[in-house]
């Protein structure tokens, strides 16, 4: 870079420069032109002087030949001769050698025109003609002393003047000087007689020569200038026209530009704009914007400002945090893209006829950098409205089928006849929950026995469902679960809390009718396949159309189960959820049953929700995990057993496990968190009281809620059952070594129907 | 900070590259997958108080950083070793459960960021992007 480092401004100073030199050149002309001229009016002036000399020479030779001849004194007029002639031949000996002439300053002043073949020839004939006058002049002006005898000149002189001139004429006397004197007089009287008027004319025809280059001058000085303003004016105009042109072009080249801009952004179907150093939103921003954002103005508009209404406050904050990282320098544009908040992230926009719209918005921000420096950032923002939830429509569809498809999975490994049994189970309770939830109720500990009925109902159908593995089943049952307790947290309870089961209800017995209808078409397959093997490798085509239908057999359903296989199913049942249990715990457990054929059909139901419960307690709270069972020098495997036999007096049931037994520390920390005793009452607490806080509504020593250990609603179950039949429930534990749970049930016939 | 690091260049020219994460499994993931000639590794760290300790023993120029370590989240290690050496180059490597964690990391001074898990493919195009970005700088 430097002075001479104009840039576009390099044409107009060139431009200004040539102009200015041109008019430089036009002065120095004139200049000259102008010095010349003055010369020519000077030569004029001389020669005018010069034209009356002949004529002043003429008529002082007559004059002194006149006083000659009247006797009068002489050398006067013989001086003022001689001056004239000097004087004429000293300007034409000055004009002849190169038109030297002096001015009236005295200054010698070279008229170069006089040096042209015309006034050279004139002056040539000139010089000629007044060197013969200066040879008639000779004489004369040589002549000295006086031209009268010498006696008679002092008195003659007076009395000559005194007398009349011819009187006077005749009688002059003269010496021989002066008879030679006037001979030569009348010779150059003669000569000048003829020569003087020729001697004027050419002096005339020289000024008229100088004159006309004068005027010749003044011409080309006039002509000069005239042309300088034209040829000035001209080159202004073409530098005029020539910018001119330069800047329209330039101006419509910008335009076109812009033009080519204004499309762009009026087109572009991603919002743009730029976002400077303050986080303002630029003047140029494309018109998507207006209905991504859904508004028309964005002057003076902050990008926080932009967001602050459409997202939460949090997102916001990680948002600025962002866009201010990408000011800086030490952030590496391409290595931060993946954690941009704003890359997908859910907006809402108020909706004028109430609520809010639910938007997503992708922003991509680029660093826009001008001479080395950050500028500005290009915000792109597109609307992702319709790809997210397509996206998450796709998700749901996909998990829906896979829940199905595992649902039939799960109904494919299940013992036909354990879901069968639990179909019925659950048939029964939801019909339970139905009528409960009809039964008229108008005082707040009527709503709550409402809500703990049907709990109970719903909390069996849950652990059955979680024992068979039947995940959708058990999800719905979970579900409903949360709204009994949503219920149950709050202070005040009226009919209409109670609605919205009436639709988790629908939606159970709905599915429950699907699984049985999945069921029904594989049982229908079981039978063809058996009938087909029995046949001897004939299928029975129109069987297996009537399953593909969706048809029920036409043949009765197998007669009722006997009580022992119910029971056998039930055995199956707690080993599978044992093993599934424990698989997801990542623990290990052998179960042993024993006696589960002899419960009496009145019991039934109520042990298989016992067993279910306690089996499931005893696999998440009892069982260590086999690392810790080796580091206290047991099996890797747990053992749980289940037995039932009759008594006496009655029945008796006991699960046992040889887990880590009850943490009555623990217990009682749970206690104390929960609510259900303080700190104080905690440590006045023996160990049987403590163990009975573990049947307490509300108690729960797992630390998640899931469907595996429930809320602690478990226990509480199992006492509210077995105190419904009128049993008692037994507890022992040993630290680190086992728990058991005996629980007496009264004779069948005394047992209250369940 | 009493730093008396001395950043001495590696004789065969190469840079020097620390791997920060507590989990060992990753560590040797980045050590086996190092396709980048260029990088050299002279330190692994399983916290940040690790990496710190050995940053100021010799200073690296290249640091993959995990966040939640114990000791020293990388958050705190980040602002440590950027005040030892200002210009070292660090790439956050965690999962992308939450941004707004990550992006504290940077603010604190780390150059870029790369998502848990990934590709060999991935940590070589990250590590030369931080590399490629630092010479841009210049």
């Amino acid at each position: 870079m430097g002075i001479l480092d104009l840039g576009r401004y390099k044409g107009i100073v060139f431009a200004m420069a040539g102009f200015l030199v041109f008019i430089a050149v036009i002065l120095a002309f004139n200049h000259g032109i102008a010095g010349q001229f003055a010369d020519n009016v000077a030569g004029v002036k001389f020669l005018a002087q010069q034209q009356t000399q002949p004529a002043a020479v003429y008529a002082a030779s007559r004059e002194l030949t006149a006083r000659l001849k009247s006797g009068q004194q002489i050398d006067e007029q013989l001086e003022v001769l001689r001056k004239a002639a000097h004087s004429f031949d000293h300007g034409l000996s000055g004009l002849t050698s190169g038109g030297m002439i002096s001015d009236s300053s005295g200054e010698v002043i070279a008229l170069s025109v006089l040096r042209g073949s015309q006034s050279e020839a004139l002056l040539g004939s000139t010089a000629k003609l007044w060197d013969g006058y200066k040879q008639k002049l000779t004489p004369v002006l040589n002549f000295a002393g006086s031209p009268y005898p010498a006696e008679s000149a002092e008195p003659a002189a007076p009395a000559a003047a005194n007398k009349a001139p011819a009187a006077v004429a005749t009688g002059v006397q003269y010496s021989p000087r002066g008879r030679r004197l006037l001979a030569s007089l009348e010779e150059l009287n003669e000569y000048g007689a003829a020569s003087h008027a020729p001697l004027q004319k050419s002096m005339t025809e020289l000024a008229a020569i100088v004159e006309a280059d004068s005027a010749k001058n003044a011409a080309v000085l006039k002509g000069l200038q005239v042309g300088g303003i034209i040829a000035a004016l001209l080159l202004l105009g073409a530098i005029f026209f020539y910018f001119a042109r330069n800047l329209r072009k330039e101006e419509l080249v910008a335009s076109r530009a812009r033009k080519e801009t204004e499309d762009i952004l009026r087109t572009v179907n991603e919002g743009l704009f730029l976002l400077d150093k303050d986080l303002k939103i630029g003047t140029e921003r494309s018109m998507a914007l207006n209905q991504i954002f859904r508004r028309d103005d964005f002057t003076g508009f902050t990008f926080d400002q932009l967001l602050k209404a459409i997202v939460p406050e949090k997102t916001l904050r990680t948002a600025m945090d962002y866009v201010a990282l990408l000011w800086g320098e030490r952030v590496n544009e391409k290595l931060v893209k993946t954690i941009n908040p704003l890359n997908e992230v859910e907006v809402h926009f108020d909706n004028p006829s109430g609520g809010f719209d639910t938007h997503f918005l992708e922003f991509d921000f680029n660093r826009v950098k001008s001479e080395g420096t950050l500028s500005h950032l290009l915000v792109t923002v597109n609307d992702v409205t319709k790809r997210v939830m397509l996206s998450r429509e796709l998700q749901e569809s996909q998990e829906k089928a896979q829940a199905q498809l595992d649902l039939l999975l799960r109904i494919l490994h299940v013992e036909p006849d354990s879901l069968t049994g639990f179909l019925t189970d659950a048939d029964v309770s939801l019909k339970m929950v139905n009528s409960i939830l009809k039964e008229p109720a108008r005082e707040e500990s009527a709503f709550r026995a409402k809500i703990d009925g049907i709990y109970r109902q719903v909390h069996a159908v849950k652990g059955e469902a979680a024992a068979l593995g039947l995940k959708t089943v058990e999800q719905r049952a979970h579900a409903f679960e949360e709204s009994l307790n949503d219920l149950k947290g709050r202070q005040t309870l009226s009919g209409s809390d109670f609605l919205p089961l009436v639709v988790k209800l629908d939606d159970l017995f709905n599915h429950l009718a699907q699984v049985r209808e999945m069921l029904g078409r594989l049982v229908d397959l079981h039978q063809a396949i058996a009938t087909k093997r029995t046949a001897g490798g004939h299928m029975d085509a129109e069987k297996v159309d009537q399953w593909l239908g969706g048809k029920q057999d036409p043949t009765p359903a197998a007669a009722p189960q006997a009580s022992e296989e119910v029971s056998t199913g039930l055995e199956r049942t707690l080993e599978d959820l044992a093993a599934r249990v424990a698989s997801s715990q990542a623990k290990q457990v052998a179960l042993r049953c024993k006696g589960l054929e002899v419960v009496p059909e009145t019991y039934r139901r109520a042990v298989k929700d016992i067993t279910i419960q306690l089996v499931r307690n005893a696999v998440v709270h009892g069982i260590e995990d086999p690392n810790e069972r080796a580091e206290a020098h047991k099996t890797q495997t747990g053992t749980l057993a289940v037995e039932f036999a009759r008594r006496a007096d009655g029945y008796e049931l006991i699960v046992q496990d040889d887990g880590r037994g009850l943490q009555l520390d623990r217990i009682k920390e749970v206690a104390v968190e929960r609510g259900l005793i303080t700190p104080a009452q905690a440590a006045m607490l023996d160990p049987r009281q403590t163990m009975a806080l573990i049947f307490r509504p509300g108690f729960s020593t797992a630390d998640r809620v899931t469907t595996d250990a429930g809320r602690g609603a478990g226990m509480d179950l199992v006492r509210i059952l077995v105190a419904e039949l009128g049993g008692r429930v037994g507890l022992a534990s040993a630290g680190g070594k086992f728990s058991k749970f005996k629980i007496w049930l009264p004779a069948a016939e005394r047992a209250v129907a369940a | 900070m009493a730093a008396t690091a001395k950043a001495e260049p590696l004789t065969n020219g190469k840079l020097k590259l620390m791997i920060c994460d507590d989990s060992n499994i990753i560590r040797r993931k980045i050590e086996r997958e190092l396709q980048i000639e260029r990088l050299q590794v002279i330190a692994t760290a399983s916290n940040g108080k690790q990496a710190v300790d050995a940053f100021r023993k010799e200073p690296a120029d290249v640091v993959t950083m995990d966040i939640t370590m114990p000791e020293m989240d990388g958050i705190e290690c980040v602002e440590n070793l950027v005040k030892i050496k200002p210009d070292v180059l660090i790439l956050v490597i965690s999962a992308l459960s939450d941004k707004a964690t990550a992006i504290e990391a940077l603010k604190k001074g780390a150059n870029g960021f790369l998502c848990k898990p990934f590709t060999d493919r991935q940590l070589t195009e990250a590590l030369e992007e931080l590399l490629r970005g630092a010479g841009n700088d210049d």
